[in-house]
C-alpha cells in the first residue's frame, strides 16, 4: 500500500462527495470551520491531510466515517448483495413453493440431458470415436 | 416467437406497467419467471442471468403490490442465482442493488437502502455506464428524500439533471423534475425559495402532461393543491385534491385516495363548509362499501374514523389528524 496513492484516493473521494453534496466547496469550508482557501489547499494536496480534516468534512456532509472508509476500502468479502441476503428473514411460503415447483422440474430436465449425453458418449465409445480427452 | 423472446417481452412489459397497473405487472412478472425457468440451459451464465433478472423483476412487482415479505424472498432468490454465475457481471449486480434498495426502503430500512444504492452508483461510475448511472443517481435522490434528507436529495436530482441530462430517458427526467419540485417545496422557507419551488412544480406539471395518468402525476396534483393553499387559493386546492382523489380511485389505490380525502376534510372543516364535508363523507362511505379484500387494515380504520368524525358534525383538526396517523 502506497500512502501517497491512498491519500490521493481519499482526497478524490472527498472531492466527489463535496461535488455531489448540497453544498459548495466554500460552504463546506465555512461549516467545517476552516479558514478561506484552506479546503482547496487540502483537496489539491498542498497541505497534509489529517484524520481530523476528514472527520470535519464528513460531519458537514452528514456522512458516517464508517461509510466513508467503507467506500474507500470496500471489503470484497462483504458484498452488499450478500449482506442483503444475510439480513433477510425468509417469510415467504409463496416463493418457497414456487421455487420447488419451478426448479424441481428444471433439475429433472438437467438430469435427463445428462443421461442423453452419457448415452451418446457410450455409443461414441463403442464406435471407438471417443478420444482420451473426451473420456476424461 | 421463441421462449427467449417471450421472456424478454414479458420482463419488459412487467417493468413498464409496474407503476400504473401493479397487479397486472405482477402477473406478467410471474409469467416471465416461469418462462425463464424453462429456457434452454446449455449456456450456464445466460440461463442464470435470465433467472436472476426474472426473479428480481418479480421482487419489484411484489414490492409494488405491497407484498414486502414475498419481495424480499424473491430478491434473495435473484441474488442466489446471480452468485451462481461463472463470470461476474458488475452491471447486473448494480441493477440488483437498485431493486434491492427499493425493497429495503419500503421496509423502512433506509440505511441499508442507501448503502445498496451508493454501491450501485459507484459501480456504474466505474463502468462508465452513462444511462444506468443517471437513473441510479435519481434513485439515490428518491431514497435520500425518503430518509428525510431533502437537501441531499435535491443535490442528487440536480446532479442528474445538470451533469447527466444527455443520459436521461423521458421517465427518468420526469422523476428527477417531479422529485426536485417536491423537495424544494418541502424546504422552501421564504418567498424566493417558494417561487423557485413553484417554477419547478410548473415544469414538472408540463412534463407529466406529456404522459398518461400516473401515480406520480396524481401526487403532483396534491402538491399543486398545497402550493395553491399557500397562495390562499382554496378553490384551486380543493379542485386539485378532488382530481387526485378521483384519479387514485380509478387506479384502485385506496390508501392514497383516503389520504387526499383527509386533506379535503381538513380544508372543508376549516372553512366550515358542510356541503364539502358531506361530499367527503359520501366518498368515504362509498369507498368503505367497495373496499377490496386486499386493502390494508390501516386504510379501513382511517376511513372509518374520518367518516365517523364527519358524521358527528364539524370534525376537529385533532380528530382528522388522528385519522391520518393510521396512514403515516
Amino acid at each position: 500500500m502506497d500512502p501517497q496513492n491512498e491519500t490521493a484516493r481519499a482526497l478524490e473521494l472527498l472531492r466527489q462527495l463535496i461535488r455531489t453534496s448540497p453544498y459548495t466547496q466554500r460552504q463546506v469550508e465555512e461549516r467545517a470551520g476552516f479558514s478561506r482557501g484552506y479546503l482547496s489547499q487540502l483537496l489539491h494536496a498542498n497541505l497534509d491531510l489529517k484524520y481530523r480534516h476528514i472527520l470535519l468534512v464528513l460531519d458537514v456532509l452528514d456522512m458516517e466515517p464508517r461509510a466513508f472508509f467503507a467506500r474507500l476500502f470496500p471489503d470484497p468479502e462483504a458484498d452488499v448483495l450478500q449482506r442483503f441476503r444475510e439480513r433477510s428473514a425468509w417469510r415467504s411460503d409463496t416463493v418457497a413453493a414456487d421455487l420447488e415447483t419451478l426448479y424441481d422440474a428444471g433439475l429433472e430436465s438437467v438430469r435427463q440431458l445428462r443421461k442423453r449425453i452419457e448415452t451418446c458418449e457410450r455409443v461414441l465409445d463403442r464406435l471407438g470415436l471417443l478420444d482420451d480427452e473426451a473420456r476424461r | 416467437m421463441n421462449h427467449l423472446d417471450t421472456y424478454h417481452q414479458l420482463v419488459n412489459r412487467a417493468d413498464d406497467t409496474r407503476h400504473r397497473h401493479p397487479a397486472r405487472a405482477l402477473d406478467l412478472a410471474l409469467e416471465a419467471r416461469d418462462v425463464a425457468a424453462r429456457l434452454d440451459n446449455t449456456d450456464h451464465d445466460t440461463w442464470i442471468e435470465a433467472q436472476t433478472i426474472a426473479w428480481s423483476v418479480v421482487a419489484s412487482a411484489y414490492r409494488n403490490v405491497g407484498r414486502l415479505d414475498d419481495a424480499e424472498a424473491a430478491m434473495v432468490v435473484a441474488i442466489g442465482f446471480h452468485e451462481q454465475r461463472h463470470e461476474p457481471c458488475p452491471r447486473l449486480a448494480a441493477r440488483l442493488m437498485q431493486r434491492a434498495a427499493y425493497v429495503r426502503a419500503d421496509q423502512e430500512r433506509l440505511d441499508e437502502a442507501l448503502e445498496l444504492i451508493d454501491v450501485a452508483v459507484s459501480t456504474y461510475r466505474d463502468l462508465d455506464a452513462a444511462n444506468p448511472l443517471a437513473t441510479a443517481i435519481i434513485d439515490r435522490g428518491v431514497l435520500l428524500g425518503r430518509a428525510g434528507r431533502p437537501r441531499h436529495a435535491i443535490a442528487a436530482f440536480n446532479e442528474a439533471l445538470d451533469t447527466h441530462a444527455h443520459a436521461l430517458d423521458d421517465r427518468a427526467r420526469l422523476a428527477a423534475i417531479h422529485n426536485l419540485a417536491v423537495h424544494l417545496h418541502e424546504i422552501a422557507a421564504d418567498t424566493e425559495s417558494r417561487r423557485e419551488a413553484d417554477r419547478w412544480l410548473e415544469l414538472a406539471w408540463h412534463a407529466h402532461a406529456e404522459h398518461p395518468e400516473t401515480v406520480g402525476l396524481l401526487k403532483l396534483r396534491g402538491l399543486c393543491a398545497l402550493a395553491a393553499l399557500r397562495h390562499g387559493d382554496h378553490e384551486r386546492a380543493i379542485e386539485e385534491l378532488w382530481a387526485a382523489c378521483d384519479g387514485f380511485a380509478r387506479l384502485g389505490d385506496h390508501r392514497q385516495q383516503t389520504l387526499f380525502l383527509i386533506d379535503l376534510a381538513v380544508i372543508h372543516a376549516e372553512r366550515h363548509d358542510f356541503e364539502g364535508l358531506n361530499k367527503v363523507a359520501t366518498a368515504c362511505f362509498l369507498l368503505l362499501r367497495s373496499r377490496d379484500d386486499h386493502d390494508d387494515e390501516a386504510t379501513a380504520t382511517a376511513l372509518l374514523r374520518l367518516a365517523r368524525a364527519i358524521a358527528t358534525g364539524t370534525p376537529s383538526q385533532d380528530e382528522l389528524r388522528q385519522a391520518a396517523t393510521y396512514l403515516e
